[in-house]
């Protein structure tokens, strides 16, 4: 597949078009419940909880197409204001959010929703518990899975993207699978295209998510990912062979369709807020639509 | 992949592997966010589905659509995965999560088969549009079926211009029957002959529509 300026024009802009803008009203909800949630835990928990950011936003790789964040609040290693087992904190923290939240229990997150109508205010909220006074490693309950406990370390993740210089490559490679639907978890998307790119500094964008799509269509089973912050951590669940297939195939349709009608065609633009004057207008412009009907009354 | 449905037919894709092969090309050119391959029992669609007008994309729907066995003879069912649209009637959202596009009378009364590229860009369109338009001000845009059986005798009502319960179940009776008298008067109540009046209609329609969908419509009716 041939680069060429345009090309690299495209994905700048896709990407330019994907950021959520500061002053923007994503941004400003999102800063809102971040606000609202920090001043809860504080009043429930005290002031010794460490509450921070963590995944896209503070990877830099967030995209409007799809964005969640993420608020890690992790306890000291020998607090027990909210309990002494990581369950216990994680059941802690899902009693003082939900009366303000409808919550969803994710595996070792806490999804919060409103409460009258369950639309998603997009921010998971991480409890754990540091492993010791150095506050790096920390431990997170898992509620999925046979092991009901990870170690992990997000500034390790944090760094692993951050300083890969990879950020803008991810966040495209994160919008191709909103676009097409994919089931592979975006911490394992991220950790298999900084694999691919292992030692590529200097390419320029398109470039670099080409070499990613061009890997995963024609070897993907070579790629093999590895927790950064934790060695044990088995990935082999979430990196199956049906995601590798997946992820193959549609970056065999992606490369396809670049190739033969650009990467606008790939990611079609959308206004950043909804079109209200257009809408209106579209909409008066189908008479004669087809009429939608529900089967069952 | 099992190419076998339950029924015991063959997908789409093993019947006709040229055509779906075209439709996948077709797909790429002018779906491209849409992805269609063979699943268990049939093929699956999924990714965005763009909504457009002259200037371009408006907004985009997740959504994941299912090509049954008898696919193009029967349309495909499609599902909105983004948890964007609520599961409530006022949105023509089955309490499945599956999507009331249209009543698919309307759909067999015009076409002979379920073109894919046309029906995406035709009733499913629409849909999705009209869902955006009722994202900003509430109401349905345009007109809508009633739903369950009360917007099937609407639409039989419109199709076959009477609103007459009797009329109107005279009319679906010819379109059962086994067989059609040809010169008598026409049973909308015109009193002109058949053939002058419902009879082509009736003989076009008769083997469209299924009888089970006319025997709910004749229940509504009383």
């Amino acid at each position: 597949m041939t680069t060429n300026n345009s090309d690299t024009k495209q994905l700048d802009s896709i990407l330019a078009g994907q950021k959520l803008k500061e002053g923007s009203s994503e941004r400003k909800a999102l800063r809102q419940h971040r606000d609202d949630v920090q001043a809860l835990l504080r009043a429930a928990f005290g002031s010794k909880l460490v509450i921070k950011y963590g995944g896209s936003k503070a990877k830099n790789t967030m995209i409007r197409a799809s964005y969640d964040l993420d608020i890690l609040c992790y306890f000291e290693h020998d607090d027990t204001a909210a309990g002494k087992t990581l369950k216990e904190i994680y059941d802690a923290v899902y009693d003082v959010l939900k009366p303000k939240y409808r919550v969803h229990k994710k595996n070792s997150a806490l999804r919060l929703k409103a409460p009258s109508d369950g639309s998603d205010f997009h921010i998971d909220v991480v409890p754990g518990r540091f492993v010791d006074e150095s506050k790096g490693d920390a431990y997170l309950h898992q509620n999925d899975d046979e092991k009901q406990y990870l170690k992990t370390n997000p500034q390790t993740h944090i760094d692993h993207v951050v300083k890969s210089g990879h950020s803008d490559v991810i966040s495209i490679l994160k919008l191709l699978s909103c676009t097409y639907d994919l089931s592979v978890k975006t911490f394992v998307l991220e950790l298999a295209t900084l694999r691919v790119l292992e030692g590529t500094k200097s390419k320029g964008l398109t470039e670099r998510v080409e070499a990613v799509l061009s890997e995963f269509r024609d070897n993907i089973d070579a790629i093999s990912v590895t927790d950064p912050a934790n060695g044990n951590n088995d990935l082999s669940k979430l990196w199956t062979p049906t995601v590798r297939m997946e992820l193959c195939s549609r970056a065999k349709l992606a490369l396809e369709a670049a190739e033969k009608h650009g990467w606008l065609h790939v990611f079609p633009s959308t206004p950043s807020a909804p079109a209200v004057e257009r809408i209106k207008r579209a909409t008066r412009a189908t008479k004669g639509a087809t009429r939608p009907w529900l089967k069952k009354a | 992949m099992a190419e076998e449905s339950v029924s015991g037919q063959s997908s789409w894709s093993v019947r006709e592997p040229q055509a779906f092969a075209q439709a996948c090309e077709e797909l790429l050119a002018e779906f491209p966010t849409l992805h269609l391959e063979p699943v268990l029992g049939g093929e699956e669609l999924r990714g965005s589905f763009v909504v457009r007008d002259e200037g371009g994309a408006l907004d985009t729907f997740k959504i994941r659509a299912r090509l049954p066995a008898a696919f193009p003879e029967a349309l495909p069912t499609i599902w909105e995965t983004g948890q964007r649209l609520p599961h409530r009637p006022e949105r023509h959202v089955n309490p499945d999560g599956s999507l009331c596009i249209m009543l698919p009378d309307e759909y067999w009364a015009e076409h002979e088969q379920c073109g894919l590229l046309a029906y995406l860009r035709g009733p499913v369109h629409d849909y999705f549009l009209g869902q955006l338009g009722y994202e900003q001000s509430g109401v349905w845009p345009g007109a809508e079926m009633a739903h369950g059986s009360p917007g099937r005798v609407q639409y039989y009502q419109r199709l076959l211009g009477t609103n007459a319960p009797d009329a109107l179940r005279r009319l679906c009776d010819d379109l059962t029957a086994d067989r059609l008298e040809r010169q008598g008067l026409c049973p909308c109540g015109s009193k002109r002959k058949r053939r002058r009046c419902h009879g082509q209609q009736i003989a076009r329609l008769r083997g469209k529509v299924s009888r089970e969908d006319i025997d709910l419509v004749r229940q509504k009716l009383g």
